[in-house]
């Protein structure tokens, strides 16, 4: 009851939710249901790339507040170029990569499809890898669709959802070593 | 056909990664910012600051990124002329100019961001690049490292400031970079590499620090040795920037700059830096 609780919470902390949630007849707040991680190793996805994070010990609340600062840098823009400006301590807009294969025509453009979804999921991940890692958590391998499922979603959600895991039970897949 | 292919997806990789943003106006940067190479006369303004940095380009040749921390009449003068070219996109397209939050913007004025680069440095001894430049006096921050005139990867989990003092070269040290990937033999690095396959993906993941000058290292000649001053280095807390392609956090370094379950450490104080 505890963990319904804390998830609850975690779903507060991050906002609004859009994915399906438990229902509950008792407010303040819709725990997150934690997607059935569980797979086959053979259908696992690239362990670099499809994880989930659970801490030890972590509260629900904890995990959600790491993960909303980590979250920050999931946005992917084109390289600053120096020399320039920076407005430092002030927010910046993101600067949209476009994978439209610039000079090179339709086929640049067909080659930039088919390069962008796993070029902007490594860089998302290694951000995320390199953002939560130092902060305990381990990783925990999942499938490919079960990864979409859970960071495709709207932030909020996702982060929710990845906290709800994060503070809950050992995943049941295997975990990450470096 | 196959080496044809491959150059094509790289190209639209490159381009990907980088495409044109207008650059800071020249006069502008070298009134602010200016390597000092081999060949040019060293003489040290009293009104200037210099920074020096020893780079082993047998480690990498990445430029190390510095960032002025701009005044409040700066940011005021950027938000100005940010407000004013967002008004004509709202003139012009009206709504579906988006919101001044999401606007990109490519500013002309002043320029507070440079790069220390090993291709254009002061000397070279075997494959060590002693970079020496002029700039603004004020306060920097080691901000990432890059090559080709772009950032790579920032320094936004943690890092480190220090100030330039006009007449004198602050002494950065050396800098020291390996693949996080593998293990190092470095001992500054030691925590920051040997991170797995998960620090390689489809770009690779540096590790970076600073190694204060040793008593045997280069200092330019020509240059009174007492207006050398080492960098008194200040612990940084995180700052967000997604215009990059990784992200990473400078080395620890004892007495200044330390981690906590990834929180960043002054370690002058033992307090916390917090983020910016």
């Amino acid at each position: 009851m505890r963990s319904l609780w804390a998830i609850g919470m975690a779903a507060m902390l991050t906002g609004g939710l859009a994915l399906p949630l438990l229902a509950q007849t008792s407010p303040p707040a819709l725990p997150v249901i934690i997607p059935d991680l569980a797979a086959p190793e053979q259908d696992l996805g690239d362990e670099r790339k499809y994880w989930v994070l659970h801490k030890p010990g972590a509260l629900v609340e904890e995990a959600a507040q790491d993960l909303k600062f980590c979250w920050q840098f999931v946005p992917h823009g084109t390289q600053r170029r120096v020399p320039g400006f920076v407005p430092f301590r002030q927010a910046d807009a993101n600067r949209p990569v476009s994978y439209d294969g610039g000079n090179y025509g339709l086929v640049g453009a067909v080659i930039g499809s088919i390069i962008a979804g796993p070029l902007e999921r490594s860089i998302r991940q290694s951000r995320m890898f390199r953002c939560m890692v130092p902060r305990g958590y381990h990783r925990y391998r999942v499938t490919e669709d079960r990864w979409k499922e859970i960071y495709q979603a709207d932030a909020a959600t996702a982060i929710a959802i990845l906290a709800a895991i994060a503070a809950g039970p050992v995943p049941p897949t295997p975990r990450v070593l470096p | 056909m196959t080496g044809r292919l491959l150059k094509l997806v790289c190209a639209v990789l490159l381009g990907a990664m980088a495409l044109p943003v207008q650059g800071a106006d020249k006069a502008l940067v070298a009134a602010d910012f200016r390597p000092i190479r081999e060949q040019d006369p060293l003489i040290l303004s009293a009104d200037r600051g210099y920074v020096l940095l020893r780079n082993d380009t047998d480690l990498s040749k990445f430029t190390l990124d510095i960032l002025r921390v701009p005044s409040a009449q700066e940011l005021a003068a950027y938000d100005a002329a940010k407000r004013a070219a967002f008004d004509k996109v709202v003139a012009k397209r009206g709504v579906k100019a988006g919101t001044i939050d999401g606007f990109v913007f490519d500013y002309e004025g002043k320029p507070n961001f440079f790069e220390l680069n090993p291709g254009k440095r002061r000397a070279m001894i075997g494959k060590l690049a002693m970079i020496l430049a002029e700039l603004t006096p004020g306060d920097y921050i080691i901000y990432g490292t890059g090559f080709s005139g772009f950032t790579y990867q920032c320094l936004c989990l943690g890092t480190v400031r220090f100030t330039v003092k006009a007449g004198e070269v602050t002494d950065l040290g050396s800098l020291l970079v390996a693949k996080a990937w593998e293990p190092s033999a470095i001992p500054e690095l030691a925590g920051e590499v040997d991170l797995g396959r998960s620090a390689v993906m489809d770009y690779g993941l540096f590790a970076v620090g600073l190694r204060a000058r040793q008593p045997a290292d280069w200092l330019p000649p020509g240059v009174d040795p007492a207006r050398i001053v080492p960098a008194e280095l200040h612990a940084v807390g995180p700052f967000v920037d997604t215009n990059t392609v990784l992200i990473n956090r400078l080395a620890a370094i004892p007495g200044v700059l330390g981690y906590d379950q990834g929180r960043v450490i002054d370690q002058r104080t033992g307090k916390e830096a917090p983020p910016n």
